[in-house]
């Protein structure tokens, strides 16, 4: 591991703790209270190793531009979207409607915000994620479309943590793919 | 019966009959399979991004160089160069945003180019299931050629 992994996993970390809180603030919940944990896993690689290829997930994606540059994405199960729902009191019906994805859309938007907020400041300037990508597929076919253009370029640091306390936690997974 | 082996993201499998292949979460790559309906014999790709360029990466990750190589795989195998035929799924677009897109989405652009390798490798494209919004599984059975395609909760449609 060289000593540009380890920055790149502390500057995952450090972003995916942000957002974390941040969707704690939003969903009124225990904020994580153990960093989060964080892996190096090829783009190509993503759907197989941290997801299963046809797992159904949501994901929020953007592209960050200014002081960094990369990709960055919150991915949440069917099961955590659900659990999302209920706690902002918006009513399920199994559906990836409008509302569901409006609302998909700004939790992420809040997430990455932060994350590229944090990132900005570690690199002593401004990160600016654009206006976000959302879908509600498996999670292979979600990545794939978000981060092709780092497909075999650069790699993906993926952090995972947890809100809230006993069974009802709620695991986010956060994505960095810095721009190669 | 055998679920099949998985082909991943940019690489391909050449198998013969009963032998069963499947590429799963299929979005905006498309997965194609080449058969010979003579021997038997064929072969899947699941390839994520249109043409090989300067940037680096596996033949098998590129519509162009992946079908390429899967036709000489298969011809090396033992099948005709011109008794392939092909079938394809994939090249959807998934994500949504409230912002114009910047580029063409990556699936169409997908599918573009399998169209144009299959003309130009003399390969015809006999059934297909392309474009949508949504992500697909394939199976492909190389005893009858048949490429299953799956949603996410149902049989979508055999071709």
């Amino acid at each position: 591991m060289t000593s540009a992994d380890d920055r790149l996993r502390d500057v995952t970390t450090i972003g995916a703790a942000h957002a974390a809180a941040a969707v704690a603030k939003l969903l009124d919940e225990v904020a994580p209270s153990e960093p989060p944990c964080c892996r190096k896993v090829d783009v190509a690689e993503l759907a197989g190793s941290v997801f299963e290829p046809d797992e159904l997930v949501a994901g929020v994606f953007v592209e960050v531009t200014g002081s960094v540059r990369g990709r960055m994405g919150l991915v949440l199960s069917r099961d955590v979207l659900g659990e999302v729902l209920e706690r902002l009191a918006i009513p399920e019906t199994g559906e990836f409607d409008a509302r569901v994805r409006s609302v998909v859309g700004e939790l992420g938007n809040i997430a990455v915000s932060a994350a590229a907020g944090a990132l900005g400041e570690l690199e002593g300037g401004v990160a600016i994620p654009s206006v976000p990508w959302v879908g509600y597929d498996m999670a292979g076919a979600l990545l794939l479309e978000a981060l092709h253009p780092s497909l075999y370029r650069s790699a993906a640091y993926v952090a995972e943590t947890e809100l809230g306390e006993g069974e009802r936690r709620l695991r986010l997974r956060f994505l960095w793919v810095p721009e190669g | 019966m055998n679920p099949g082996q998985i082909v991943g993201v940019g690489s391909l499998l050449v198998g013969r009959a009963p032998e069963r292949l499947r590429a799963l979460g299929v979005g905006s790559c498309v997965a194609v399979s080449l058969w010979d309906p003579d021997q038997q014999l064929g072969g899947l790709a699941h390839v994520p991004l249109p043409r090989c360029g300067d940037e680096g990466g596996p033949l098998c990750g590129f519509v162009d160089s992946a079908l390429e190589q899967l036709q000489s795989l298969l011809v090396g195998a033992g099948a005709r160069e011109g008794g392939l035929e092909a079938k394809a799924a994939g090249g959807a677009s998934l994500l949504k945003s409230a912002a114009p897109r910047q580029t063409a989405p990556i699936g169409p652009r997908n599918v573009e180019a399998l169209h144009e390798i299959l003309d130009a490798l003399g390969i015809p494209l006999v059934a297909s299931d392309l474009g949508g919004e949504s992500a697909r599984s394939v199976t492909f059975d190389t005893a009858s050629g048949a490429l299953e395609v799956h949603c996410l909760f149902d049989l979508r449609r055999t071709l």
